[in-house]
């Protein structure tokens, strides 16, 4: 059912079973894509759950933009259901975003040095691979993500 | 001496089997190779590190499993389990398990039920299923510490009305009050976690009979 | 093939009860032809981040029925849009979109099938299994002249008999519930109250 997202003064409601369901339809298969085991875009030294509770808002806003922004409309593929359940996923994040506009129009989305500096090292772990490959490591830690947005 | 990488094919379904964050890497022998004297050897690897490590007590082995527990024992990080096949000095080529997420994929065990008749109840006390523990010296921890939202879906069986039907409850005690004396009931519970499809074992039928009815039996003398 | 002027379909639009969303249409004749559709679909993501591309429905390509069930594809709570084209051998239409985007929490709830037993004195319900979206938000009362107070349980699926209370010996038992779909934040009405007495004191 719908679980609480504690983002410092900023609490969001959202539906992590409908997206974790999503996203065990497609992990076996974007994990196979992924060659490089040897390393990893969301590292635990950047993880949600252990930044200071003020810029947590901040910094999940910045991952949610990273991935609609660079991952989901990036990541090419041509199974059809695989290509659907990413579309789900995506539209779903876009439902949190709107909710999170209402944290950030009250004022509660600080961002301060912390959330910078990390989301800068998240980034830079993205960039350090090329193209497709980035995007579907990325992907494929998507369950990375839901684990550290439940533990906050 | 290391063994050549030949031809040899190599182990198939490669996978994790997981009960209460038991984690146990295992697979089926290569096409062509049963009943061979073949022996395999392990690696793992943590998603995100180096290297792949050496499983020394899987190494030439001739089982076809490997207990991975203690070496994927963070449930927070994620794993691959990998194993070839070994024959004489040819070697095949690595077989590797999918990403494994233990938090996610490790199926939740039974708890252990404890019943006690009353004359018309039974009361029903649950221990919840405990993580796999490094040494028996280690303090338990309960899978319910791991899956705070962890509930219990309790089925209770009249053998005389021959109706069955369930209680969904968090807490570990309760009560079957208002049942019918001298009546044998057969109770069963699973232990499992709202949210994605998790595997989860119920535990086995545990049947009881209510006491006789005092009352009625002082009558009777 | 000769050529046929193939119009788009028209009267495209969703009906939804219960999350269960059916994409139809008014089919295009052809006198002696027999006329496929094919169901694409785009949410929000795809209108803004993908300079609106559109995805091939789960179970709807090339089908002769003026019908689709579009379920699988609306997993989202946000605003979708499907379209549609006829197609007869190698000639296509023009692809007719709905006129108004549709949003699954606009989805009729009905108030739920509900059946209430009872074992000894043991209240049972059992509401029918309508998908993994639904729970059931449950209200008794014991029916007595002073006092109703009104107990609630959540039944968090369907098909199954859950035991919802412990009755007094010969007192009736009224039930009323409503599904309750969290993904869409709403519920339904509550259907009609049933009631149920339980058995007398067993004799001695």
């Amino acid at each position: 059912g719908l679980k609480r997202l504690h983002l410092g003064s900023c609490v969001l409601s959202m539906n992590f079973q409908e997206i974790r369901n999503e996203f065990l339809e497609i992990k076996g298969y974007v994990q196979a894509e992924d060659e490089n085991l040897d390393n990893r875009i969301l590292k635990s030294s950047e993880a949600l759950q252990d930044i200071k509770p003020t810029e947590r808002c901040c910094f999940f806003h910045h991952l949610l933009r990273f991935y609609l922004d660079r991952v989901f409309k990036n990541y090419q593929t041509s199974n059809y259901h695989i290509r659907r359940k990413v579309s789900s996923i995506a539209n779903s994040f876009l439902g949190i975003k709107r909710e999170l506009r209402l944290c950030h129009d009250h004022l509660m989305c600080h961002c301060g040095e912390e959330a910078k500096e990390k989301y800068t090292h998240i980034l830079s772990h993205f960039e350090e691979l090329d193209g497709q490959k980035a995007v579907v490591k990325a992907l494929g830690e998507l369950d990375i993500l839901l684990r550290w947005m439940e533990r906050t | 001496a290391p063994c050549v990488s030949s031809g040899l094919p190599k182990p198939i379904n490669v996978t994790f089997s997981s009960v209460n964050m038991k984690n146990v890497l295992q697979w089926n022998s290569p096409e062509g190779l049963r009943g061979t004297d073949v022996v395999y050897t392990v690696q793992y690897l943590i998603y995100g590190q180096k290297r792949w490590l050496n499983k020394s007590e899987c190494r030439n082995i001739n089982r076809t499993s490997c207990d991975l527990s203690y070496d994927t024992y963070d449930h927070e990080e994620q794993y691959y389990g990998r194993v070839k096949a070994i024959w004489g000095k040819h070697c095949s080529k690595w077989a590797e398990t999918e990403r494994f997420n233990p938090w996610l994929e490790t199926q939740i065990g039974p708890p252990v039920v404890a019943l006690t008749p009353g004359e018309k109840s039974i009361s029903v006390v649950l221990t919840a299923p405990e993580k796999w523990k490094r040494n028996a010296e280690n303090n338990s921890v309960s899978m319910h510490q791991i899956y705070p939202t962890l509930k219990y879906n309790v089925s209770i069986y009249n053998t005389k009305t021959n109706k069955k039907w369930y209680k969904f409850v968090t807490n570990h005690t309760l009560e079957f009050p208002q049942l019918e004396s001298d009546t044998l009931y057969c109770i069963r519970v699973q232990a499992y976690v709202p949210g994605p499809r998790r595997k989860a074992k119920p535990s086995d039928n545990q049947c009881i009979t209510t006491l006789k009815d005092q009352t009625s039996e002082l009558k009777v003398k | 093939d000769e050529v046929v002027n193939l119009p788009a379909p028209p009267d495209l639009s969703v009906h939804s009860t219960n999350m269960k969303h059916i994409l139809t249409w008014s089919p295009v004749t052809i006198p002696g032809e027999t006329v496929n559709y094919s169901v694409e679909y785009q949410g929000e993501y795809e209108r803004y981040y993908t300079s609106s591309t559109w995805i091939p429905s789960s179970w709807c390509s090339s089908i002769s029925t003026p019908e689709c069930n579009v379920t699988d594809d609306i997993t989202a709570t946000v605003a979708y849009n499907f379209r549609v084209k006829a197609t007869l051998g190698s000639q296509s239409s023009s692809w007719s979109t709905l006129k108004e985007l549709f949003n699954r929490n606009s989805t009729v709830l009905t108030s739920p099938r509900m059946k209430i037993s009872k074992d000894g004195y043991h209240l049972i319900v059992e509401f029918e299994d309508m998908g993994p979206y639904f729970e059931f938000n449950v209200t008794y009362w014991k029916k007595s002249p002073n006092s109703q107070k009104e107990l609630y349980k959540i039944v968090r699926e369907g098909g199954n008999l859950v035991h919802l209370e412990t009755m007094e010996a010969g007192a009736e038992y009224c039930v009323k519930a409503q599904t309750i779909v969290e993904v869409i934040e709403r519920s339904s009405t509550f259907n009609q109250v049933e009631c149920i007495r339980a058995q007398d004191e067993s004799p001695l």
